[in-house]
This record gives C-alpha cells, sequence and structure tokens, in this order.
C-alpha cells in the first residue's frame, strides 16, 4: 500500500501550514510602541493571563497549522493504493499496457453503445489522468486485424493518439488472443525504464479465449507488473443466441431435388426467447423461415426445405431476428449443387416382365422415385442392340448388364468412350461367357475389363458365399466403413465369374471380395476412365443381392462416385481467424490461386510444393461469410463463421482467472455498466480525502472553540 | 445646581487648554461655576457669626436661627465672618506618569487647571495657599499665602514645573510635612502610581498632624478603560519596563488589577478620613470642584 495524491499541485498549499507562525510572528515585530504610565497593570495583567493565553495561542497555532496542512491533502485527493493503482496521481512515473478486448462479445450492444464502446470510454478517462512523464500503449486482443500483421506496440507519452487509435476499433468477429497480447504487452513494457509498470485488460471476461490460457505460457515475465482485469458487463450471463450447426439432412444435393437443412439454434442464455424468427436465404434469397421459441440455455433443431433451381455453388446463410450479439445471428454456408446424372443401362436380358428383366433391380436402385423424378440419377435403359443408335457421350456412366458381345464398332466407341474419361459398369450373368469376354474385352486393343475372368463357380446347395471383405478406404464405401458393412453380409451368392488372381495384382482393385477371396466387385483405369467390374449378376440370377437394402446406396454410391459428383455433407465451416490450407495437385506448384473474401476482396497466395502436391495457407479469414479460392485448375469455395464460444457471454469465474496467473500480482473487478466513464479498478484504491476532510471539520471546530470559549 | 449646557464649555479641560495663561484659566473656572452656583451655598464656611438675614429656599437649614424664629416668628439664617486664617497645602504630581496624554490633555495639565481653580476658589475665600510639586522628593514649594495676588505665583511655579521621575510617596509626603508648620487642608492630586502601601504611610505623617486631607487620583481615560485593539508594546514612563501584547486578550485582567488598585487606595484612604476622589482627564473641571466645595461643607 502506498500513499498518493490525485492533483499533486496542491500539495504546494502545504506551504500554507507556516503561516499562523508567519502571522505570529509579524504581528510580534508590528507591535505598536506606546509609552504608558499603567505598565504595571499592564504586566500584571499580562502576567496573570500569561500561562493560559500562551497554551491557548499554541493551541491554535497547532489547530490552524494543522487546518491548513490537512486542507492542502484534501484539496490533493489523497489515495491510498495498492501497488499499481492506475495511473494514481502523484508517485513515480507509469508505464502501462492497455489490452482491449476487441473479440465478437465486445460487440454486444447495452445502452447507448457496445461494449467496446464503453471500454473505450473508460480507456479515455484512465488517458485524461496520463501525466506527462507516464508512457502508455495500446493492445487489441483480436488474433488477427483486418491490415495483417500486427505491428509490435510501442509505448507513448501522447494519449491523443491512442485514443485515436482506440476510436478506430471495432468489434471483431472473432476470439481474443490474451496469450499473445499478453506477451506484446509484456515486450513493450520491458522496453521502458518507468518504475511502475502495469497492465490493464478492459474485456467482457466471457468464456472464450480463457479456458486455453495459461500464464505459464508466457514464459519469464516481469513479476512486478501489476495487472488489472477491468470486466465490463451485464448479468453473469447476458441474453444470447446463435445457431450452432446446421447439417444437410440429404444424401446428394441436386438440382430441383427437394434438399432439407437443420439448423440447430442454441440459446446461451439463462432466459427464453419467445417468436424467434429463423430465415434461410439461398444466393441472398429468402426461401425459407420458421419462428420458434427457443428454451433457456437450450438447442431446437429447425428443419429448412429448399430446391435448388440450378447446379453448382450456392451461398446460404441462416438467420436469426437480431439480438443484443448481432454477429452471431448468421451462419453462413456453402453448397455444391450436383446436376443430374445421365446413366445408360444396357440389359443384354431382357424379358416381356420388367421384374424378370436383367436391369429391373438396377434401374429402380439408381432412382427408386422414378416417377417423382427425384433421384440425381436418370437411368436409360436399352437394348443391347439399341446400344448402336445410343450417343454416349450424353452419358456419365454406361452399364453393360450380363451383354453376351458386343460387335467390333461398339466396342471401339465404348473404348473411346471410357479412355477419354466415361465410366463403365460390367455386371456378368447367365449370358456371359468367360471366353468371350476375355478376347472381346480383355485381349483385344479395346481392353475394357480390369481383370480377365478364369471360369463362372456354382456354389454347393446351400452354401452361398457372402461379401466379407470391403475396401472401406474407397470413396464410394465409405458408407460401409462400420456398422454398414456388417449388412453386406446378409447378401447370398450361388455363382459368380472367378476372375485371374495374377491379373488382379497388375491391373485392377478389388473393393468388395467374398467370403472364399475372389473378388466381387474390381475397379480398373482405362485411359481417363474407370470400369467397374462386378463378377455375378445385376439381378435374381446368381444372387440376391439386389433384394437386400444395401444394394441401392452401393449402387447409388458408385455412379456418384463414377460420375465426379460432390460429396453428400456440407463440409465443416471454419472459425474467423482459423487459416485455410489450400491443396492442389503438385503440377501446380508455382502458380498462383486468387481467394476472394465475402467483400469481394481478392488476395492472391502462390502455391508452394509440399511433398507430392501443392500447398498454400491463407490466414486472413477475419470475416464470417463465403470465401472463394480459384486457380489451380478448379473453382471452390468454403464457409467460415464466427466462433461459437463467443457467442456463450457467461461470465468467466474470477477465481478461475485468478487462478491461471499463478504468481502474478492481479487485481481482478468488475465496471457498473451504467457509468463507465468512473469505474476504476476498484479493488486497490481507496480514497482517504474524505477522512482528512472529516479531521478537517474537527480541526475547524475545535479552533472555534478554543478562539472563542478557552 | 448644574451648569447649563452652555456654562459647560467653560469647563471643558480641552478648552480651557487653549487659554495660555493658568490664572487666568482658574479664575475663568471658578466664576463661571460660582456665576451658576446660588451665593448662600458657599457663604458661611468660617465660624465668626456676622448677621442675620432671611431665609430664601436652598438654604441650608443648619444655619436656621431658631431663637430668632421663636422670638420673631420669621425664618432667619445666621450669617458669619469667613476666617482668614486656613492653610491649604496642593501637592502636585509631577513625576513622568503625569506627563501621558493619549487625546486632549494630559494628566498633568489637567491636574495643574484642577490645582489652580482650587487655588483660586481658595484664595478668593481669603484662605491662604501653598504648592508643593513633587516626584520622589519635593522638588518646588510655594509658601502659604492668601490675597488673590498669590495666585500669580502658584501659577508660575505650576507653569514652570518639569516632568519626570518616579512617584515616591513616603518621601515626598514626609519631606512636605517637615515644611508645614499648621494644620490646614492637604490637597494631594496626582495619578497615584507608586506603592499603596508608601502613599498609606506618606498620608499618616500628614494625618499626624490633625490636617484635613483630600486625594485627587487624575487618570487618563485610556488607563481607566483600556481601549486598545491592535497588538502593542507598552513602555512604561517611569522605568524600563516594556511588555508586548494584545490588549483585547488581557482587557479584562488590566481592569481587575487597577479596580484592586483602586479599591486598595480606597479601603487604606478611607480608614484614614482621607477624601478620595477620582476624575480623568475628561472630566469638566466644575464636577471636581464641585466635589471639593459640597466636601468642603
Amino acid at each position: 500500500m502506498s500513499l498518493a495524491f490525485l492533483n499533486p499541485l496542491f500539495l504546494y498549499g502545504l506551504a500554507a501550514a507556516s503561516l499562523p507562525l508567519l502571522i505570529h510572528l509579524i504581528n510580534r515585530r508590528r507591535a505598536k510602541p506606546l509609552r504608558f504610565p499603567a505598565v504595571q497593570f499592564v504586566l500584571r495583567a499580562n502576567r496573570r493571563i500569561a500561562r493560559r493565553y500562551k497554551l491557548r495561542q499554541l493551541l491554535l497555532m497547532i489547530l490552524r497549522t494543522l487546518a491548513l496542512l490537512v486542507l492542502a491533502a484534501v484539496m490533493a485527493r489523497p489515495v491510498l493504493t495498492e501497488e499499481g493503482a492506475l495511473l494514481s496521481g502523484g508517485g513515480p512515473p507509469v508505464a502501462l499496457a492497455v489490452i482491449l478486448d476487441t473479440s465478437m462479445s465486445m460487440g454486444y450492444r447495452s445502452g447507448a453503445g457496445d461494449r467496446l464502446d464503453h471500454a473505450r470510454t473508460l480507456l479515455d478517462s484512465y488517458l485524461a489522468q496520463l501525466r506527462g512523464e507516464d508512457s502508455v500503449t495500446l493492445i487489441p486482443t483480436a488474433r488477427l486485424e483486418a491490415t495483417g500483421t500486427r505491428q509490435a506496440p510501442q509505448l507513448v507519452h501522447d494519449g491523443r493518439a491512442l485514443q485515436t487509435a482506440a476510436a478506430d476499433l471495432r468489434p471483431t468477429f472473432g476470439r481474443a488472443d490474451f496469450r499473445g497480447s499478453f506477451m506484446a504487452a509484456y515486450e513493450a513494457l520491458a522496453a521502458s525504464a518507468a518504475p511502475r509498470k502495469q497492465i490493464l485488460l478492459l474485456t467482457d471476461r466471457q468464456q472464450a479465449g480463457w479456458a486455453e490460457f495459461d500464464a505459464a505460457s508466457l514464459g519469464k515475465v516481469d513479476p512486478n507488473v501489476l495487472i488489472h482485469i477491468l470486466r465490463l458487463g451485464g448479468a453473469q450471463a447476458d441474453e444470447n443466441r446463435t445457431v450452432e450447426r446446421l447439417a444437410l439432412q440429404s444424401n446428394v444435393v441436386g438440382s430441383d431435388i427437394p434438399t432439407v437443412l437443420e439448423a440447430t439454434l442454441l440459446n446461451t442464455s439463462g432466459t427464453p426467447h419467445r417468436r424467434v424468427l429463423a430465415q434461410l436465404l439461398i444466393d441472398g434469397v429468402k426461401v425459407d423461415q420458421q419462428l420458434v421459441d427457443l428454451p433457456a440455455g437450450g438447442r431446437l433443431p429447425v428443419r429448412f426445405e429448399v430446391a435448388f433451381e440450378k447446379p453448382g455453388r450456392h451461398a446460404g446463410v441462416v438467420q436469426l431476428s437480431a439480438d443484443k450479439l448481432q454477429a452471431d445471428d448468421e451462419y453462413h454456408f456453402s453448397l455444391e449443387v450436383n446436376d443430374r446424372i445421365a446413366v445408360l443401362v444396357v440389359d443384354g436380358d431382357p424379358r416381356t416382365s420388367l421384374v424378370y428383366s436383367e436391369t429391373y433391380f438396377l434401374s429402380y436402385a439408381l432412382n427408386p422415385g422414378a416417377a417423382m423424378s427425384r433421384s440425381l440419377i436418370r437411368p436409360r435403359v436399352i437394348t443391347a442392340s439399341e446400344l448402336e443408335a445410343a450417343e454416349l457421350g450424353r452419358y456419365q456412366v454406361i452399364v453393360l448388364a450380363n451383354v453376351p458381345s458386343l460387335g467390333e464398332e461398339q466396342r471401339q466407341r465404348l473404348f473411346r468412350y471410357v479412355r477419354d474419361g466415361g465410366s463403365l459398369i460390367f455386371f456378368l450373368g447367365t449370358q456371359t461367357e468367360a471366353a468371350v469376354y476375355n478376347d472381346t474385352f480383355y485381349a483385344s486393343t479395346t481392353r475394357l475389363l480390369p481383370v480377365p475372368l478364369v471360369e463362372r463357380k456354382q456354389a454347393p446347395s446351400g452354401q452361398p458365399w457372402h461379401i466379407s471383405t470391403v475396401e472401406a478406404a474407397h470413396p464410394a464405401l465409405r458408407l460401409f466403413h462400420d456398422s454398414l458393412a456388417g449388412l453386406l453380409q446378409r447378401a447370398s451368392f450361388y455363382s459368380y465369374m472367378q476372375t485371374s488372381s495374377q491379373a488382379l495384382a497388375g491391373g485392377g482393385k478389388a473393393l468388395l471380395a467374398l467370403d472364399n477371396g475372389d473378388p466381387y466387385l474390381v475397379e480398373g483405369q482405362i485411359g481417363a476412365g474407370k470400369v467397374l467390374l462386378f463378377t455375378s449378376s445385376a439381378d435374381r440370377d446368381w444372387n440376391d443381392f439386389s433384394t437386400k437394402t444395401t444394394y441401392l446406396p452401393l449402387m447409388q454410391n458408385l455412379v456418384l462416385y463414377l460420375s465426379g459428383a460432390q460429396a453428400n455433407r456440407l463440409q465443416d465451416s471454419l472459425e474467423v481467424g482459423d487459416a485455410k490450407q489450400i491443396i492442389a495437385e503438385g503440377r501446380y506448384a508455382g502458380s498462383e490461386v486468387t481467394v476472394t473474401d465475402p467483400r469481394g476482396m481478392p488476395r492472391l497466395l502462390r502455391l508452394q510444393p509440399q511433398g507430392s502436391h501443392a500447398e498454400a495457407i491463407f490466414d486472413a479469414n477475419t470475416l464470417p461469410g463465403i470465401y472463394l479460392i480459384s486457380g489451380a485448375g478448379k473453382q471452390q469455395s468454403y464457409q467460415v463463421n464466427v466462433p461459437l464460444e463467443e457467442s456463450n457471454l457467461t461470465e468467466f469465474p474470477a477465481a478461475r482467472l485468478r487462478d491461471k496467473f499463478q504468481h502474478l500480482p492481479v487485481t481482478i473487478s468488475d465496471v457498473p455498466e451504467e457509468q463507465p466513464e468512473v469505474a476504476e479498478p476498484a479493488a486497490q484504491r481507496y480514497d482517504l480525502w474524505p477522512y482528512f476532510f472529516a479531521t478537517l471539520f474537527g480541526l475547524l471546530v475545535m479552533e472555534t472553540i478554543v478562539a472563542a470559549r478557552f | 445646581m448644574p451648569p447649563s449646557l452652555t456654562q459647560q464649555r467653560f469647563f471643558d479641560p480641552l478648552v480651557l487648554a487653549k487659554i495660555a495663561n493658568l490664572a487666568l484659566r482658574a479664575r475663568y473656572v471658578v466664576e463661571g461655576l460660582l456665576t451658576g452656583l446660588h451665593d448662600s451655598h458657599f457663604k458661611g464656611f468660617s465660624v465668626e457669626f456676622a448677621e442675620h438675614r432671611e431665609y430664601a429656599p436652598g438654604d441650608d437649614l443648619r444655619h436656621l436661627d431658631w431663637k430668632a424664629y421663636a422670638k420673631s416668628d420669621r425664618h432667619v439664617i445666621k450669617q458669619y465672618e469667613e476666617e482668614t486664617n486656613l492653610r491649604s497645602y496642593l501637592l502636585l504630581d509631577t513625576s513622568a506618569s503625569m506627563d501621558y496624554r493619549s487625546d486632549g490633555v494630559s494628566k498633568f495639565e489637567y491636574a495643574s487647571m484642577l490645582a489652580a481653580s482650587l487655588a483660586y476658589l481658595m484664595l478668593k475665600q481669603q484662605d491662604a495657599v501653598g504648592l508643593f510639586t513633587f516626584a520622589e522628593d519635593v522638588r518646588q514649594a510655594v509658601p502659604p499665602r492668601s490675597g488673590l495676588d498669590h495666585l500669580q505665583a502658584l501659577a508660575h511655579c505650576l507653569e514652570g514645573a518639569t516632568l519626570g521621575g518616579r512617584t515616591h510617596f513616603v518621601t515626598t509626603l514626609r519631606n512636605a510635612m517637615n515644611r508645614i508648620r499648621r494644620r490646614g487642608l492637604i490637597i494631594v492630586i496626582s495619578d497615584l502610581f507608586d506603592d499603596p502601601e508608601r502613599l498609606i504611610r506618606g498620608l499618616q505623617h500628614l494625618r499626624h498632624k490633625k490636617n484635613e486631607v483630600i486625594v485627587f487620583q487624575i487618570l487618563d481615560r485610556t488607563e481607566v478603560e483600556f481601549p486598545f485593539k491592535e497588538m502593542t508594546r507598552f513602555e512604561d514612563l517611569e522605568d524600563e519596563l516594556f511588555v508586548s501584547t494584545d490588549p483585547r486578550v488581557i482587557r479584562d485582567e488590566y481592569l481587575r488589577a487597577l479596580e484592586e488598585f483602586q479599591n486598595a487606595y480606597k479601603t487604606a484612604l478611607n480608614a484614614h478620613m482621607v477624601e478620595y476622589a477620582l476624575f480623568t482627564t475628561h472630566t469638566p473641571l466644575d464636577k471636581a470642584l464641585v466635589r471639593f466645595l459640597s466636601r468642603r461643607r
């Protein structure tokens, strides 16, 4: 504790304490000489009162002297300060590093402005106390400033420059980087020779940023630097709501296909929110809305249905009716909408009844709601003879189901189609001969089979084979990664065409295999195209797979895979402040990509070689919204949203915060929201002037009594 | 009967001070006083019967001749021949303290006027009047004579008096007594700033010869009222004494000390049958004379 004065100039008034003595001495010197006959009586009178008179005079002089001393002290506003009371008047010079929390939560509106405005008001009042010998610096907590890299903070003596700098600050959309800010503050203070060094943190002290903070991570810091943490905030948990997450309820998103998006709304406060309007906007156009009641401290799923008119990239946003913290009332997402996938299915064994046709189950698996046109995949079934007239280039995938053979010309067309990037699926069956297929589709210039066929295998009666091996890492088979893999085993295979195991080692890759080890599904690469070979039939001739539940997703996923259609889920959102890793093929190393932020501001990045691929890091994700990456042969987008943790305005407990600073001297206090401009770090300053004033009053009363009655 | 307002100016010490000649001042005062008084009040101090006259209102009933009233049924007053052999001695203090004046006249000037006036009054009554001036001791002495011409001698002595030194009553009164051959009336005019004990012892010498003694104490108004307001260094006129003090603070104690001093005199003088009266230098002289005259009756 130390004594300091807020108006130290008044201490010069202490000199006034000598006035009573001076007046006394001057009066003695100025005593008018008078020749007087009755001096004996004067002497006698003087002798009688001398003792009492001198005592009274002495008392009066002491009282008046003390009164003047105390008056000067009152005017100087004495305060008893714990070490480091903020810019307290008097005392040696102070070097002050002000850390201003500019995280998203500081945009919470309260009264006339937001929390950052309140912090600025408070800051102004401190800067106004700045003396010429004090120095100060301002450090915003945002991890990333809009201007890019943060400059090393420097102490200045001119508070007005800092006021201007603070006036330009706005709440960011990201978290506060307390560790970085404290390190910067210690670094700035280390350069100062001031005998008193302090750090003042103006923050709302909400949850985000503190959980991971640990003073030990600051390294070795000056333990004499005093830390004041002032909380600007209202209740323990201010009212707020946000969109916690967004999920796509459809497997694949295609144009004109109804798609369901489910947003989870979160109420972070302890009071329910009534009639909250939640809207879905796609490309800036409102497409759906819901009016919901959010329970206190709870979550609520809200489903939106939308049908995208056009394929391609779409930017969407879920918007909530505005609350006091508006930055988190929006959730942005980007979605790639697929075009219809045209599949040409060549039925090698058509029958008069569709049910008995080779491709009956397959075509329904590819387009379950055929009449409603709700499927992304549009199969067209033709006979082998019709293939000649078909324009192959219109189809992303061609399926040959139990086709005995094809003429040379058709094989040539098919080969070119595949070589140039088309996809082909073989289903074998009762009409396919191993020798014919080997001759025409393998050992020829128009090689389309990934592996040669060996012979047909027939299972012993009552002992069918089952799928036992799944290449779950394959993009088309991720669905069967764990629990669904067991479902595949339910299909029974009575007959299949054995393939050559030697050839398999060189050409194709078995994606599914039966329990005897022979492949059921083999993938091969022909030129730029892909070929899939099912070693059993597409219908129920050789197996009952087509009647099992796993048949449909397997067929759909394989076609989506072959057609290059996008994944069936929303990509994960980045948080504001996170870096985006841009990966491209190795051949693009050295070339540039452009990242365009939600405001349309482009930024060029050069791809650097990184092993077998090229990579660039974009670290200026400062705004929520959709970012576009163009270059390296493709265009893609990603979404950035505000950190969910910033939406939780619950106060971080002071006791836990104090623990985080361990042995460092720290004071933690709250600022009344109604009067931020008069707030002081409460715990460490005690005004003494009221006591001095009471003392002065007492002295004056005593002086009056002594002067009048004594 | 008191003097009228128009007459008052005759007795104002300040007005009188403008008259240069002390003898003239004395006449001025006494004549003025006597003009305003009824003659009958002051005729008949002596003891020899002269004649009768008709009683007039205001005459002292002690002098009514009851026998004549019994014989003639008329009120007549006995009138006496004035005595001519009464000797009066004026003892006037000329110590340094008598030289003090706050405004107007000094204590000595006032005492001189009073002494001259008394002398004139007594000479006018055919008494013989002598004068002593004193301080530590008797300084000047004018032997008692009668006749108005003697006033000039007295006035001359008073006007030529020099002031200084301390008052010492024992020595003064003892030495004065050695020079007074016949008993008579002794009038001491002084500020009495001496030890009361010494005054009493001195007066005992006077009373020893059965002299009648009157003491007039003359003080300045500021000595009586102590009206000073500022820090003052009081320096004594007779000794090397001085004191710096705040008069407002000590005033009460000063007045108390003065009162004790006065009371000590009064008590002692009363015990010795000595008439005492206090005049400030602002007291009109007629009051002092009336006081004397009433005493003489």
